[in-house]
């Protein structure tokens, strides 16, 4: 009878403590759902590149870029990878990434271009950026570094080491952005040998080992070039140019086991554009302009390895001109002509970066593309 | 009680569990204000962040207005051909400088595309990032503190840049051109760069307001809530400060490295609502300590009902208890009493009978032992009436003379006897027939009268009787009986009344009693709404005394009351026949031949005629046949009890006893009988034992006077001379009676000592054994008609019968052949009853020829 009155209390106590317990986990659920209500933006960040971002050149650096950005402010990189720039291919991966809760999508090849237009409107709420300079839907944002300031400085040396007087330049596709880098090595190759002629071949395509090789070799062996550069996604130009002793500027090079011949390297900093892009995201911000265009005062570009062959003396030269275009002597500034003589900048005047982002589809004077 | 409730209550498992509940309760209670305050907070300072972020922007629109403006004249300079050359610029901007410089420090400028002044001064880019913006082509909005805000616009050509024109105003003509609005008006806002600088201080500040918005503490808070801005457009945070919580803000002014600052009193955002989670948890708390409450509440009560339930159980176990208590004492008195009759009634035979003064001397001292122990046993049964609260008055008419004489006749003789002087003394004036129970009164007097002889040793007894008139119809009667005893000490006073006490132990151990006799007289007097008032000197002597009211039905004094009380003294307590009524018949009925015989025995002298029957049916019978004056009816009777047969006799409208007295005679004195034997349809009861004076003056109530001659003052002379009688008698060497008996005794026929023992004395003995003869053929017949019919039952209660009346006349071997058969039957044993009914019945017939030779008595 004793045991059987215990037994009934401790069940009393047990169902208590128990009843106690749910209350306990009730109540701090209940005030746990008592959360300030900020509304979040898209944590998950999206990455379309034509390649693989393994492929130790453009596309790993942009890659490279975007994770560190994303790192930084806590966001999630997903990507598509191998994606042409045709729309039908955009869609698809487009379409893949906003499934898996895509907030932003980082186009990061300039050829797709208008491609991309319909699928960026039909998804209004994403935020698009893209290199390309067509960006015309709203939801859709340019971004891009001035590699042209570098490009200029990287003619500064190539235009003092040549002694053919002929500068080698291995290009995918003429387009603005092409354009503006072809034409800025020029002004900055004459800004130290009026003499000096920039010969571009184009492959048609942004990676194509082959049409890079036959293009390079064409340079060297057809057009006397003794510098190559390029403005391709991988850098066989510069393994042409070293195959044939001939000194060369890498393109988002990163290898480094390369001769004297490999002059510099000109560089993209992608993080620091990509993080200025993710942070005014975040915030809801628009950019400055109507594009994300920071240049080397931003540190997105830059030039590094340089040869033994750059003397001292170029290295400071190269650093007083990069200072100088902080305080406004930018590079298309001063008299400028095009290849068929139009007068494309007088000497009082200088292009406005609206004309350089969007209207560069024009050649400098002194500049010989193959089959032009 | 109070206190034994809360030791039970802190012992309990509930306290600690809801002191835990509580606690826990609390705990949430906390929890949900510091969440819910934090919520608010969070509200708060979004609302507010939200909020600056508009304001920011708003002030942005009023900037780029300023440069909107600056675009105009850039667009009026870009399309018209007579600015063409440097000098009619230089004109124009002179103009342009003119028209701004209402403000002295406002300065407007033109420079080329590389940067160098054509008017105005030649501000760096590097000072100015406004400068390189226009210079790409775009409006901008920069600052320096040296200098103060620029507005820069780019004049193009075609679609590069030609010049780039600005507006430089100084800090002060900022402040008062583009000043920035406190929030809703309320609070202080303040422009400043990403960098910390100050652009446009808190406005219109007093002294004391101005000390704290500029203190470095202030000012901490805001570079702190610029480091947040790396995300965020707009952040907000509250503090505490010495003006209270304050509400601290910053947002980017677009477009420009701005930050639009300001404190707002937290009162102003939140209109007090911020009261919420402090109500929220006052609220909470209340609840909780509602719960808290009602749950102790509960508990106590709970508790309390448990106790109450204990308590009800015991109360009833108690009263249960106590009336075992009752019922045992009444059952024990009753079954006292039962032989007690028999003692005192055998006694009262031998008094009258004898003559011998030894034998009588110890007669007598039976009888004063038997009538004490008597009373002892009345004290209690009155104890166990009082106590079951069945004691009840039954007030009627008495005289007060009989009453007094009564019970002086009865103390007198004991305090003579003890050597002690009685007095008495009544007023002569005192109304002489009152109303009330005498009974009651009677033994309340006793009581105190045989206290105060017992307690005295030497002195006397003074007992005393006075009135005063009440009113027309009613007196105060005052009882005073006062001792030379050994007083009672002040402290025992109190005691005096209570059951069970005897005072003074050590002393009167020797002085017997029951303890209850007081406590008696105090619950009589209560029930009869008086008090007994006590006083006493210790060693000197005691007085008690109480007052009754009584009506008054005859005011007839009662004068000298002593030499009444003489006569009766005389008297001695010796038996005397009050009646003799030879006329008038009574039907006795009882089971047991015994008290037939003693009851018989009694009423000898009244020369009655009695007719008997053993059980309600046989008096029935008799009823039919013949009609009584009065009937003495048994209660417990085998076949036909007494209160079925008087139900019977009752409804027997035909029958000519139907309405005659009749008396019921039990041992059944426990309390609420009377109700019962009344209500059953009797008229009255008589408690045995039964003595000669209580039954005679039963029947001399009920008897028909015609019938009854009233013998008076004639007292028997015997106990006057008991020498004279008791040497005639002794003189006499054998009664023919004794010698009959003898001759059976010698022949070994029956055990006559034994017979006469139990009959009480030879005569008795005689008229039993009579008895028992003359009905030798009528039980044989019955017995053997039973055990023909196989009546088992029957046939037991007759071989029991047998066995008794056997017994009673001394034939023991009879008896003992009863008893076997009795057994035998009881047993189911029909072959012993079989083969021994006959010889017994034989042995039974063969007491008619043995006592044959007292056949004809």
């Amino acid at each position: 009878m004793i045991k059987k009155k215990n037994l009934r209390d401790n069940l009393w106590s047990v169902l208590f403590f128990v009843a106690l317990l749910l209350l306990t986990i009730l109540m701090i659920v209940l005030i746990g759902t008592l959360q300030s209500s900020e509304p979040e933006k898209g944590k998950i960040v999206g990455g379309v590149f034509i390649g693989s971002v393994s492929d130790g050149g453009w596309n790993e650096n942009h890659y490279k870029g975007l994770q560190k950005a994303c790192d930084a402010y806590g966001l999630t990189l997903i990507t598509e990878e191998f994606v042409d720039e045709k729309e039908e291919a955009c869609e698809k991966a487009v379409k893949s990434l906003v499934d898996r809760k895509a907030a932003v999508i980082f186009f990061t090849s300039d050829g797709f271009g208008d491609n991309v237009k319909r699928v960026v409107e039909s998804y209004p709420d994403v935020a698009f950026y893209t290199i390309s300079p067509e960006s015309g839907a709203s939801n859709l944002t340019t971004y891009y570094g001035r590699m042209y300031q570098i490009r200029y400085l990287a003619g500064m040396i190539a235009g003092q080491m040549t002694r053919t007087n002929v500068l080698g330049y291995v290009a995918a596709n003429s387009n603005v952005q092409v354009d503006r880098g072809v034409n800025a090595y020029l002004l900055g190759a004459r800004s130290v040998n009026p003499d000096v002629v920039v010969k571009v071949r184009m492959t048609g395509t942004w990676f194509d080992e082959e049409k890079e090789r036959v293009a390079a070799q064409a340079l060297i062996d057809e057009d006397g070039a003794d510098i190559l550069t390029h403005h391709t996604s991988t850098s066989n130009t510069v393994d042409v140019a070293e195959a044939n002793g001939v000194m060369s500027i890498g393109y988002n090079c990163t290898k480094t086991q390369y001769s004297r011949n490999f002059l510099a390297s000109l560089v993209f900093y992608w993080d620091a554009l990509y993080k200025a892009i993710l942070r005014n995201y975040i915030k809801g911000s628009a950019p400055e302009g109507d594009a994300y265009w920071l240049g080397a005062t931003e540190g997105v570009v830059g030039i590094e390895n340089f040869s033994p062959y750059v003397t001292e003396a170029m290295k400071g030269q190269i650093k007083r001109k990069r200072a100088s275009f902080e305080k406004g002597n930018d590079v298309f500034l001063g008299e400028i002509r095009c290849v068929d003589g139009t007068i494309m900048c007088r000497p009082d005047e200088r292009i406005s970066d609206h004309s350089l982002l969007f209207d560069m589809n024009w050649f400098v004077e002194g500049v010989e593309v193959d089959g032009e | 009680m109070a206190s034994k409730v809360r030791i039970h209550f802190l012992k309990n498992r509930l306290t600690p569990t809801i002191i835990v509940f509580g606690l826990v309760m609390i705990g949430f209670g906390l929890l949900l204000y510091t969440r819910l305050d934090s919520v608010y907070r969070a509200y708060e300072q979004q609302v507010l962040s939200r909020n600056s972020d508009y304001e920011a922007r708003l002030y942005a629109e009023d900037l780029k207005g300023e440069i909107q403006k600056l675009s105009m004249i850039a667009w009026i300079i870009e399309n018209d051909t007579q600015f063409s050359d440097e000098q009619s610029l230089k004109v124009t901007m002179e103009f342009v400088n003119t028209n701004y410089k209402d403000d002295p420090n406002t300065f407007t400028g033109l420079l080329t595309a590389d940067g160098s002044a054509i008017y105005g001064d030649a501000l760096s880019p590097i000072d100015y990032r406004g400068i390189m913006t226009s210079l790409r082509g775009s409006g901008g909005i920069s600052y320096t503190p040296s200098g103060g805000v620029l507005f820069s616009c780019p004049i193009f050509r075609g679609g590069n840049v030609r010049y780039v024109l600005y507006e430089l105003v100084s800090a002060s003509a900022f402040c008062e051109r583009f000043p920035v609005s406190a929030h809703d008006g309320r609070g202080h806002a303040m422009l400043m760069t990403r960098d910390g600088d100050v652009v446009m201080p808190f406005a219109s500040l007093d002294e004391k307001e101005r000390s704290f918005y500029e203190s470095r503490s202030v000012r901490i808070v805001f570079q702190q809530l610029i480091r947040h801005m790396d995300t965020k457009r707009s952040v907000a945070s509250m503090e505490k400060t010495t003006k209270g919580d304050q509400l601290f803000y910053a947002a980017e002014v677009p477009g420009t490295n701005f930050i639009y600052a300001g404190v707002v009193e937290r009162a102003i955002i939140s209109g007090g609502l911020y009261a919420i989670p402090k109500l929220v948890l006052g609220i909470f708390m209340l609840l909780v300590i509602m719960v808290m409450s009602l749950s102790f509440f509960l508990l106590i009560t709970s508790q309390r009902v448990r106790e109450g339930e204990a308590l009800k159980r015991a109360k009833a176990a108690a009263e249960e208890a106590s009336r075992a208590k009752s019922d045992f004492l009444a059952n024990m008195s009753h079954e006292i009493r039962t032989p007690i009759n028999t003692i005192l009634g055998m006694d009262e035979m031998l008094l009258r009978e004898c003559t011998d003064p030894t034998q009588r001397k110890y007669a007598i001292n039976i009888q004063r032992a038997g009538a004490a122990l008597l009373s002892q046993i009345n004290d209690v049964l009155d104890f166990s009436k009082i106590e079951a609260g069945k004691m009840e008055l039954f007030p009627d008419e008495y005289d007060l003379t009989n009453l007094i004489t009564d019970m002086v006749v009865m103390m007198s003789s004991r305090a003579v006897a003890k050597g002690l002087t009685f007095d008495v003394e009544v007023d002569e004036k005192m109304p002489h027939i009152l109303f009330g129970d005498s009974a009651r009164i009677r033994q309340v007097v006793i009581n105190l009268l045989s206290n105060a002889v017992k307690y005295t040793r030497e002195g006397g007894v003074t007992f005393a009787i006075s009135y005063e008139k009440a009113n027309e119809k009613q007196i105060d009667m005052k009882v005073v009986i006062k001792d030379t005893g050994i007083g009672i000490r002040k402290e025992d006073i109190d005691k005096l009344f209570s059951a069970f006490e005897r005072i003074d132990e050590a002393r009167n151990r020797t002085i017997e009693g029951t303890g209850l006799g007081m406590n008696i007289v105090w619950k009589l007097l209560n029930l009869m709404g008086s008090r007994p008032n006590v006083e006493s000197v210790y060693g000197e002597g005691s007085e008690f005394s109480f007052v009754l009211r009584q009506e008054v039905i005859n005011w007839e004094p009662i004068g000298d009351i002593r030499q009444r009380i003489e006569e009766l003294g005389d008297n001695g307590g010796v038996y005397h026949v009050s009646f003799t009524a030879p006329e008038a018949k009574v039907l006795l009925v009882d089971d047991t031949e015994m008290n037939l015989m003693v009851v018989k025995g009694l009423l000898k002298s009244t020369q009655l005629q009695i007719d008997t029957a053993a059980d309600g049916k046989q008096a029935l019978s008799l009823t039919e046949k013949r009609t009584y004056d009065c009937l003495l009816i048994d209660h417990r009777m085998p076949v036909m009890d007494g209160m079925e047969m008087i139900r019977a006799l009752r409804d027997a409208r035909e029958n000519a006893n139907a309405n005659k007295p009749c008396i019921a005679l039990t041992a059944n004195a426990i309390a609420g009988a009377r109700e019962e034997y009344l209500a059953a349809g009797f008229d009255d009861y008589l408690i045995k034992p039964v003595n000669g004076q209580s039954i005679e003056s039963m029947l001399l109530k009920y008897l028909p006077d015609s019938k009854v001659n009233h013998v008076g003052k004639v007292f028997a002379q015997a106990a006057a001379d008991p020498s004279e009688d008791g040497a005639g008698e002794a003189a006499e060497p054998q009664s023919p009676i004794a010698a009959r008996l003898n001759g059976f005794e010698e022949k070994g026929i029956l055990d006559v000592r034994e017979g006469i023992e139990y009959a009480g004395s030879e005569e008795m003995y005689m008229t039993v054994l009579q008895f028992f003869l003359n009905t030798i053929d009528a039980k044989s017949d019955e017995i053997r008609g039973y055990y023909d019919n196989e009546d088992w039952e029957n046939y037991q209660t007759k071989v029991h019968a047998l066995k008794s009346s056997a017994k009673v006349v001394g034939a023991q071997e009879l008896s003992d052949r009863a008893r076997s058969l009795e057994l035998a039957a009881k047993d189911g044993d029909l072959d012993y009853i079989r083969e021994h009914t006959g010889d017994v019945l034989a042995f039974f017939g063969s007491y008619k020829e043995k006592l044959k030779s007292i056949r004809d008595e």
